[in-house]
């Protein structure tokens, strides 16, 4: 075959089916997808090592809590020379204003070494120590406007007055990972220490910072303190990993976008394998035709596999295209989610992952039906037209079979999380499986009825029951979509049902921190002086950290991973004589009221459990910078976190730990009219107590979740975008077929009604198995993610799901509907006499 | 008694590329009940077209078609197919069956249209009378092109109809297969006093008819010498 006629059919055959076009879309959708998402993962992970440092604000980070690391050590730890060091506080305090409003803020305290690395902008423009000046403060923006402020006015810290002299532009340190009540202030460190908010146990975070000369092993650095200072008096820090939470989170994110990209790809395979069949199906009797004037199987066959691989070429090249350009969308991420800027993102890896996952997509998607093509006999024209229906032979299917493994191997191996990424696909695939096989016992069933049905129901069910074509795609890409959508939908309810949860029932209005030992009598006696207020809960409170359970070093004990997060970071942790009122020991017992030995710990159960240890047991604190050692003597019942108690998962008994400098912490209800009252109060009596409101800090809670759950929505929209593109080329096929079929109809008598219900029980039917198995697979994922991977209590999303439902049905037998009418409207004789 | 089919001056003109197409030009028809009518003339000379308008799926550019008394065009697209359901059997040249139906299910549709519960088996009986009841769960596209056509006479007759259309029955047939369709045909004026038009090029098939109109160019013609001896 001359190549100019070639491109002339093939040309031609673009023009009168434009749905071809769903295979440039489909393709271009996924692949624009994984580009993004690999070439933003890099971008963010790259900018992340770059700025690690700045980050960190130092080579080398010693963290303490409560208390700084004394003078005389400091000394020993920064031995070399060269090196630079700086004090960074951070504690959650009250901002006053002049009119008593207040706001709780993030307040860093600095000293005249900081910033070690980068930069603070202020505006207007000025070194950070002309802001200082004469008790001088920066405030984050929104600040001034949320207390309808100006700079040079003066605003209350503690028991000190400060000069707000400018606004915070950017924070080279930004916590990023971290989490942070209200917004940044910054003050220097010698002004906080006036203001009486950092009293020894009060809850503020300590980093001595170490900028170590150019050329020092920072990771050897801090090997070596590790090991010569035993029992981690301080959590150590270095740059390089200094941001495990963010690369950890990017890493989780990356995985889960670039599967739900691949599932859109999966997706979108499905509608081209149908646009791709449909095309050919229709193209049969030209096939045949030109074969029979002496075209070569392999050059008719390769017209048309050249037509659809540009297609799908188009489509990949396409995707490339936008999945590269969308990672500059990161720019305008706010710093306090991405804490760096990203410059150009470029990531040529990511992208050729992404052109081979979309080459191998297509490969799979139009081999079946191009062999199929190659597979018409030229005889068939002698016998009234070639079939499409043919099944598979078994060296095709092993073929795609084939491409389907390799694509399963690229994208195993290039995940961040390879683990998590097989147990996915074989997620997906074993729906698909599941679906099929439903497909096909509702064309079984279908048949079967039809043979008894009323007879003005059996050509509706024969259509159902009818083998092949494109119900089991249309109904598979359908379903997963749904099932992809339901899966978000119902694990952002199991979220916000357990955020529900974590709000106790009788809401604490207020916690308060860093009540002095000295201050409880006053304090209690200034919560009655409100009458509506109400005292519910007051503790003894200090922070420590595990350093050995029951004599391992803590780093080397083997604990359940639901516990782990106990160990990362301090606890915060109480002391009593009496035992909680109501509260039976799960085992051991509570010591006596005047208990004076040796220091007992009382352990929440599953956090015991996970430590595998028990009652006589022992685990060592590092509380302050001495570390404790404690035996078990009393298992707790797991803590409801509904009661609105305060959770302490250890508690001591008194003794050694009261001698310690600590503070108390307080739960008070107050309706919110009479909360000024109470602050005002507690602001004459006891300027240096913190109130945090529980009710803010869960909205920044909820906040984060809220951008977490609008991402997933948007690539989860992709997903079912690419499921709407099936559907429509599925319509497609329908049509195609119904067309010719409806107009024999009508030539033997069938009326519009008889047309309408005869192609509405199909797509109703059809519809229907989507949509139920959809939004069922869905719960079941919803439900498998809630307990293996979040491990939270399931909790069904009935309202989404039947939303979910109803809507698909509507979309198919709405969709169905749309061009039914055309179809049952349709004059028969021009179809009739062409045929 | 008035005619069944009365044709009045009907014209036909199909825009198509190239321009319009005069496909009737003024035809005159008048068929009595329970008669046998045979149309022959050259190809594209408009017999097809005139069936199509016969059995209201095609409108005329102008002129009467009267069919039963009634005005065919002047019914609403229910009632023609009601029409169609209840008194037509009809068999296309080139058969239009459903090809995602098996031969069986093709002839059951018009009795399942009308709501017959024995619709299964008086279709395996049509399948059977016509030679073929050792292919009724073929589709259309595994069935020789003979025999699609002999399904599609059985899904015509199934149903008993008053009128029956057929064009070029035999088209496809062998002699003698020919001839069973043909007595097939001709048996239903005479048992069911139902009415017969056919279209064939195949002179003896004509010769049977009581009456033969020839076509040519989109009117009727006098029927040639050739048409006569054949009588
Ligand atoms: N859609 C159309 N548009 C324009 N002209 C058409 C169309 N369909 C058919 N024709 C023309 O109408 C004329 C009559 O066609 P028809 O099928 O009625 O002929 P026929 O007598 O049945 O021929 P044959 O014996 O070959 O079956 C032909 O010239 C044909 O080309
Ligand atoms: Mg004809």
């Amino acid at each position: 075959m001359s190549a100019t006629l070639a491109l002339k059919l093939a040309w031609r055959d673009l023009k009168a089916s434009p749905n071809l076009l769903w295979i440039v879309v489909a393709l271009a959708l996924g692949v624009a997808t994984l580009a993004a998402v690999g070439t933003a993962r890099q971008a963010v992970l790259e900018a992340l090592e770059r700025d690690a440092a700045v980050l960190l604000g130092g080579d080398v980070a010693l963290r303490t809590t409560g208390a700084p690391i004394p003078p005389e050590e400091r000394r020993e730890l920064v031995p070399q020379e060269g090196a630079r060091t700086a004090d960074v506080v951070t504690v959650t305090t009250i901002l006053g204003g002049p009119e008593g409003e207040d706001l709780t803020v993030a307040l860093k305290a600095v000293d005249d070494a900081y910033p070690l690395y980068g930069e603070v902008e202020l505006a207007p423009a000025m070194p950070l120590d002309r802001a200082f000046a004469e008790s001088g403060i920066v405030v984050a923006a929104g600040v001034l406007e949320r207390l309808d402020l100006a700079p040079g006015d003066r605003v209350t810290i503690g028991d000190k007055t400060f000069t707000i002299r400018a606004e915070l532009q950017a924070e080279p340190d930004r916590s990023g990972g971290g989490f942070q009540i209200g917004p940044r202030v910054f003050a220097k460190l010698g002004d906080v220490q006036q203001a009486g908010i950092l009293r020894r146990g009060s809850v503020a975070r300590y980093a001595f910072r170490i900028a170590l000369p150019p050329e020092t092993d920072a990771e050897a650095y801090a090997a070596r303190l590790r090991a010569e200072r035993g029992d981690r008096r301080w959590e150590i820090q270095t740059a390089t990993a200094a941001q495990p939470a963010i690369q950890r989170l990017v890493g989780r994110l990356a995985t889960f976008l670039t599967l739900a990209g691949l599932a859109a790809l999966a997706t979108g395979g499905l509608g081209i394998a149908l646009a791709a069949r449909t095309h050919l199906a229709g193209k049969l009797a030209t096939m045949a035709t030109l074969r029979a004037l002496g075209g070569r199987p392999r050059g008719v066959v390769g017209l048309y596999a050249l037509q659809l691989a540009g297609l799908g070429a188009a489509g990949v090249a396409l995707g490339l295209g936008l999945g590269a350009l969308a990672p500059l969308l990161l720019r305008f991420v706010p710093t306090s989610i991405l804490p760096v800027t990203i410059d150009e993102p470029f990531a040529p890896a990511a992208l050729i992952t992404a052109a081979a996952i979309g080459a191998l997509v297509l490969a799979a998607s139009i081999w079946l039906p191009l062999a199929m093509a190659r597979r018409v006999s030229p005889a068939s024209l002698f016998r009234g037209g070639a079939s499409a229906d043919a099944p598979a032979t078994w060296p095709d299917r092993l073929a795609v079979a084939a491409i389907g493994a390799a694509l399963v191997a690229l994208v195993v191996a290039t995940a961040d999380d390879a683990r998590l990424a097989a147990i996915v696909i074989g997620c997906f695939a074993g729906g698909a499986a599941l679906l099929a096989g439903l497909v096909v016992l509702l064309q079984r069933g279908a048949g079967r009825l039809a043979a008894v049905a009323p007879p003005r129901l059996r050509l509706p069910l024969r259509e159902i029951a009818r083998p092949g074509g494109e119900t089991t795609p249309t109904v598979l890409a359908l379903a997963l979509g749904l099932t992809l959508l339901t899966v978000v939908g119902q694990t952002g309810r199991v979220i916000d049902a357990e955020i529900g949860a974590r709000l106790p029932e009788q809401v604490p209005s207020i916690l308060f921190l860093d009540i002095q030992p000295d201050m409880e009598a006053r304090f209690v006696e200034t919560v009655e002086g409100v009458p509506e207020a109400r005292l519910l809960e007051m503790a003894p409170y200090l922070r420590a950290r595990i350093v050995r359970i029951d004599g391992t070093p803590a780093e080397d004990a083997t604990i359940a991973p639901e516990v782990e997060w106990t160990l990362r970071r301090d606890r915060a942790i109480t002391w009593s004589a009496a035992p909680p009122t109501d509260e039976e020991m799960t085992a051991g017992e509570w010591w006596p009221a005047d208990y004076e030995g040796p220091p007992l710990v009382a352990v929440e159960d599953e956090t015991a459990r996970g430590y595998g240890v028990g009652v006589g047991d022992t685990l060592s604190f590092n509380v302050l910078g001495r570390v404790v050692e404690a035996e078990i003597a009393a298992l707790r019942p797991e803590i409801d976190p509904t009661s609105g108690e305060l959770i302490f998962l250890f508690a001591f008994s008194p003794g050694l730990l009261e001698r310690a400098p600590h503070s108390f912490i307080a739960t008070v209800d107050v309706p919110d009219a009479a909360r000024p009252e109470l602050l005002d109060a507690l602001g004459d009596t006891l300027p240096t107590v913190t109130p945090v409101r529980i009710d803010e800090a869960i909205d920044a809670v909820r906040n984060v979740l809220e951008r977490i759950r609008a991402a997933v929505f948007v690539v989860t929209g992709l997903t079912l975008a690419s499921g709407l593109i099936v559907l429509a080329a599925g319509l497609t096929a329908v049509r195609a077929r119904q067309r010719y079929a409806a107009a024999i109809l009508k030539a033997l008598g069938a009326r519009r009604a008889d047309l309408t219900r005869t192609f509405l029980v199909e797509h109703a039917a059809t519809g229907a198995l989507a949509a139920l198995a959809g939004v069922l697979l869905g719960a079941v994922g919803g439900w498998a993610i809630a307990r293996f991977a979040l491990d939270l209590p399931f909790v069904l999303a009935g309202g989404t799901v039947g939303v979910i439902f109803v809507l698909a049905m509507a979309l198919t037998v709405g969709a169905g509907m749309l061009g039914l009418a055309r179809l049952v409207a349709q004059p028969a004789q021009p179809l009739l006499r062409a045929g | 008694m008035a005619p069944l089919i009365e044709l009045d001056d009907v014209h036909l003109t199909l825009r198509a590329p190239g321009g319009a197409v005069n496909v009737l030009a003024g035809v005159d028809l008048a068929v009595e009940a329970g008669s046998a009518t045979g149309i022959v003339g050259p190809s594209g000379s408009g017999k097809s077209s005139l069936l199509a308008i016969i059995a209201g799926l095609e409108r005329p550019t102008s002129g009467r078609v009267r069919v039963g008394g009634r005005e065919i065009s002047a019914l609403d697209e229910n009632a023609r197919a009601d029409w169609r359901r209840r008194e037509l059997g009809i068999l296309f040249q080139s058969f239009h069956l459903i090809p995602t139906l098996t031969a069986l299910e093709n002839v059951a549709v018009p009795l399942e249209l009308a709501g017959d519960r024995q619709a299964t088996p008086h279709a395996r009986t049509a399948l059977e009378r016509v030679g073929l009841d050792h292919r009724t769960d073929h589709r259309p596209s595994q069935l020789s092109g003979g025999e699609q056509q002999r399904v599609a006479l059985a899904r015509a007759l199934v149903a008993k109809p008053r009128l029956v259309l057929a064009d070029e029955p035999t088209g496809n047939l062998d002699g003698e297969t020919a001839r069973v369709v043909a007595d097939m045909l001709f048996a239903l004026p005479r048992e069911q006093g139902a009415t017969l038009l056919l279209i064939t090029h195949d002179p003896q098939l004509a010769g049977r008819c009581d009456r033969r109109v020839r076509m040519a160019e989109g009117r009727f013609v006098p029927a040639s010498g050739a048409a006569e001896r054949a009588a």
